[in-house]
Order: structure tokens, then sequence, then C-alpha cells
């Protein structure tokens, strides 16, 4: 008996959603006034179980012969999920009334891709990472596709089926042939083979080509970008800030994962790649999202051109490009959900997302407009949010290691996002609005909101806790 | 080599036993043609049908809920197989899984997935 619950002890985080899930479940089929709540029930266990995986902190073990590993890494990754989930379980009160019916199950369905994303922080084996990003992926496949007589909604649901298996058969194309040269599917087991004389660097840089692929689907990094703007634009706007953010950071996490095995033994081929990643992704997604119309599809060609800052990070491949990346994701949490959650406000009240119809969202809501703002603001990376800061440590690594060009490329490519962003807050506050309607807010969106404007603006002028987090969180994998 | 000798003398066998009855039949046996036995065969199926059938939704869910018993089926032989070896912790891991899929079994029942009409 003691040997069972010493067995579980490191997975406690897991099991202890995985019980919130089921026990959801449970409360959804018996309890018809739980039902109604079940928003809140999601919300505030997710919550309580926060609190207790914070005061675990410190208490790192690895388990299954250290396939699974808590180390200080994982303890902020899975803390950066579950800020995200919190956050989208909130958001995702204020769109239920879109859904005819599956109103428990959505919150279900996030939850479990949350569960994914947590087990995807802690795994250092190939095949666990494998199931933890199936997880996530299935989980999307359903929550794009909620709004079921919508057809954008099914478009997007069936694009990102099809391009999310095909990737996933790249992904383990690429897994099988790492796993055909060292043996193993184990990181470290991986590292000892590329580092051994015998080890044959050039197909194992053909299979992290392909694992790259899978992984660039989850970034969404040109050219495996092409699913973006349709699903972003088509699915629940929940299921969109989720993508945005939970589902694009645990593609970036796994490659940070990765840069200890694989950079070292081929670095000129890594920073080749991700240098070129890197530009066209950045040059693609910023001048993509300037004729865009709808806010969704807006938003998701300018998370493609995060995706490209993000990659600079990688491009550096030094320990200051890790941590460049690492806080870059935690601002583009709270700007990105902010921005997000200002649109589902705004298409509740307005039923569009029609860039078009934010004219004069200023004299309709100020609050609403105020808060945008500041989103996309420091999306832009303009000081002192938390977006430039996290820009500015991405510039730095990329400096450091003289890649000037990309520098500049980065810089100029600010420039351009300034203008697209600024043609809304132009909108907002210059332009008059067809329907003087004032938009109404509930107290509990006022709050989220605040909360994430306070850690935009907190990211930005006190740096120093979270960096040094980061430091010591990166400093546990090298 | 010589350890699959075996195995070749087994195929041999098989060839020549299937050849044998293969080659008796069309000796022995009767050939009475009609129109129905010079049908293309697929068992149980009209040979000639619209590319299109169609058949109930209902199936799906029915097919569903099947897998995940089937599946958990596999999981259940090789554990009862080394059972004993497992002791208390594996009757505790078995009685987890078994907790997990059985929340899904209540969930499709109260959601009314074993209905049919």
């Amino acid at each position: 008996m003691m040997n069972f619950i010493s067995l579980l002890h490191p997975f406690s985080l897991e099991i202890g959603l995985a019980i919130i899930i089921l026990g959801l479940f449970f409360l959804d089929l018996f309890s018809v006034q739980a039902k109604k709540n079940i928003g809140s029930w999601a919300w505030g266990l997710t919550f309580l179980l926060l609190l207790i995986h914070l005061s675990n902190w410190k208490h790192f073990v690895s388990a299954l012969s250290s396939t699974y590993v808590h180390d200080a890494l994982s303890f902020l990754l899975s803390v950066f999920f579950l800020i995200t989930l919190l956050f989208i379980l909130a958001m995702s009160k204020s769109y239920r009334h879109r859904f005819e019916r599956g109103h428990s199950e959505f919150y279900m369905l996030i939850l479990l891709a949350s569960l994914g994303m947590i087990t995807l922080a802690s795994t250092t084996d190939f095949l666990l990472l494998f199931v933890s990003l199936e997880l996530i992926t299935v989980s999307f496949y359903v929550m794009n596709t909620y709004l079921r007589t919508d057809p954008k909604s099914i478009e997007a649901g069936l694009k990102y089926l099809v391009l999310g298996a095909l990737s996933s058969g790249f992904l383990l194309y690429g897994i099988s042939f790492i796993y055909g040269l060292s043996g193993s599917t184990h990181f470290s087991d991986i590292a000892r083979y590329a580092s051994s004389p015998e080890a044959n660097a050039k197909v194992l840089l053909f299979g992290f080509l392909l694992v790259m692929v899978g992984v660039g689907f989850k970034m969404g990094s040109v050219p495996f970008h092409f699913w973006i703007p349709d699903v972003y634009e088509g699915a629940p706007t929940p299921a969109t800030a989720f993508l945005s953010v939970g589902s694009k950071a645990a593609g970036f996490f796994i490659l940070i994962r990765l840069t200890n095995i694989f950079f070292p033994h081929f670095q000129n081929a890594w920073v080749l790649l991700f240098t070129l990643l890197s530009a066209i992704t950045l040059i693609y997604g910023n001048l993509g999202a300037i004729p865009q119309k709808n806010i969704k599809r807006f938003l998701g060609y300018s998370s493609i051109g995060h995706a490209g800052y993000l990659l600079m990070g990688f491009a550096a491949g030094s320990t200051q490009g890790l941590h460049a990346v690492l806080y870059y994701l935690f601002s583009y949490l709270f700007t990105n959900l902010c921005a997000f959650w200002v649109v589902i406000l705004f298409s509740k009240a307005t039923e569009s997302d029609e860039i078009a119809d934010y004219a004069g969202l200023s004299k309709r809501s100020p609050f609403l407009a105020a808060t945008l703002f500041i989103a996309l603001m420091s999306l832009a990376g303009v000081p002192p949010l938390a977006g430039f800061f996290g820009k500015f440590l991405l510039i730095r690594a990329v400096v450091e290691k003289n890649l000037i060009w990309l520098a500049v490329l980065g810089a100029l490519n600010v420039v351009v996002s300034l203008y697209y962003y600024l043609m809304i807050v132009k909108k907002m506050y210059i332009d008059e609005p067809q329907n003087p309607e004032t938009i109404p807010l509930d107290p509990s969106s006022k709050i989220g909101l605040s909360i994430a404007i306070a850690g935009i603006i907190g990211l930005g002028i006190f740096q120093a806790p979270l960096l040094q987090w980061i430091e010591s969180a990166v400093k546990s994998i090298l | 080599m010589m350890e699959y000798a075996s195995l070749l003398i087994v195929f041999a066998f098989a060839a020549f036993v299937a050849g044998l009855l293969i080659f008796l039949t069309s000796i022995l046996g009767p050939r009475r043609k009609s129109e129905v036995k010079e049908q293309p065969f697929e068992c149980g199926f009209d040979p000639i049908t619209l590319p299109r059938g169609r058949f109930g939704v209902k199936f799906y869910l029915v097919a569903m809920l099947f897998i995940i018993f089937d599946v958990e089926l596999v999981f259940l032989f090789p554990w009862a197989v080394v059972f004993k070896k497992l002791g208390a912790m594996g009757l505790l891991e078995m009685i987890a899984f078994l907790g997990i899929v059985v929340v899904g079994l209540v969930y499709a029942w109260k959601k009314g997935a074993l209905e049919w009409e």
C-alpha cells in the first residue's frame, strides 16, 4: 500500500487534475444545480489545485525510470499551463451562450487538453511526449468543431484534424528514426548517443527535422502555419485563445527540452535552420496581419509573427535565448489572453468579430477599449509593458550570438506590427461608432481583465522575480 | 539457419495439404453451374449495390462503446496472467483503470447512448 502511494506521488498534480475532470463528469450527470455552475466549479477546483501545487514547490522527484521528471523547469511550465487554464475557464463563461448543447463537456475538454499540457511539461521521453501531445491535439479537434452548425467551425475542425494528423505522422516518423539510431526514446540516452563517437549525425539531424515538422505545427511557424488563420477564425474563441497560448507554448516547451540534446551536436545546421525559420515566420506573420478584417484572423497572423520572435531565442541557441523564450511566453500568456478575452466580451455584446465593428469602442465601453489598447501595445512591444521586455531579451540573445541581421529584422518587424496594431487603436479611439449603445460588462470579467492587465504591466516593470525563477529553472536542465 | 528448417517443413506440408485438397475437389467435385454460383462472393452482402450505402449513425455509437471495452479487455488479460506477482498494488491499479472506464460507461448510459430509439 505504501509502495502504491509513493509510486503515485510524483503524479500528484496530474492525478489531481484527472480527479477533477472525472468528478466534474459525475457532478454534471447527477446534479442539475451543479450543471448550471459547472464552469465555476471547474475554476474553483483548478485554483485550489494551483495553490496546492505552488505549496509543493521545491519537491523535485522523478518517476517511471526517470522518463517523467519533476524539476524546476517542469514546475515552471506546469504553473504556466495552470494560469492559462484558469484564464481560459474564466473566459469560456462569457462564451457559453454560443453553444447549443454540451456546455459542461466544453470545460472537460479544456481540462483534458491542459492535462496533456501538464504531462508534457514533465516528460523526458519521446513516447510520453507523443501521448501527451495527442491528448492535447485530440481535445482540440473536438473543441474547434464545437459550433456544430457553423460551417466555419466545421472547416476549422476539419483543417486542424487533417493537418494535425499529418504532423503527428511526421513527428512519429522522426521519433522512429531517432529511436532506430540510438535504441532509446529517452532524452538522456539520445543525448548520450549523440555525443558518442559512433553517432550518425546526418541521420540524427534528419530525424530531428521530422520531429520539428510536428513541433512546428504546434508552434505555428512558417511553413507549418497554413491552418492558423482559418482555424483561429472558425473555432470557438476560447478554444482559439487556448490554441494560441497553451498549444503554441507546448510546442516551444518541447523544443526547450530538445535543445540540450541536439544543439551541441549540429550547431551550424541548428543555427541556420532556426534563423531561417524565424526570419520567414516574422516576415510572413507581420505582413499577413496588415490586410486582415476579422479580429480572430488578425490575432492568428499576429500569433504567427510572435512564433517568429520566439524562434529567435532558439536561433541564438544559448541559455540566454532559452531565458528570453520563457520570459516572452509568460508575457505572451497575459497579453494574448487579455486580447482574446476582450474579443469574446465584444462578440458577446455585438455578435461580431469584424474589425470594422470595433469603431468607436472607446465611447461604447472605455474599459474594454483601454484593455485592448494595453494588450495590443504589449503585443507590439511598447515599453514599459511585458511584451517589450520579452522582445528586448530575445534581441539581446540574438545579438550576443552575432546574428545582427536577424536582430535588425526583429526590430523592423516591431515597427510593422506597431502599424497594424495602431490601426485597431485608431478605429477604437478616433472613428465614430455606428451603433453608440454601451457594451455591458459583468464584474467577474472586469476582475479577470484587470488581473491580466496587472500581469502585463507587472511583468513589464518588475522583471527580476520571474527572470530569476526562469534562470533557476533553465539551470536545472543543463 | 538450421533451426528454421522445421518451419520450412511445416510450411511445405501446409502447402502440400492445401494443394492436395484443391486438386481433389477439382477432380472429384460435381460441377453444376447456376447463376448464384457464378456471382463474386462476399459474405452476406449483395454483390452489386450503389456505392453510397446508408446505415444508421447509431451503429457508430455502439462501435465506439464496443472499442472502449474491447481495449479494456486487452489490458485485463495480461494483467490476469501476472496477477499474483503484482499483488495488492496491481489490484489497486486495475481498480483505478476500471473506475475510469466505468465513468465513461455511466456517462454514456446517462446521456442515453444505450437507448436504441
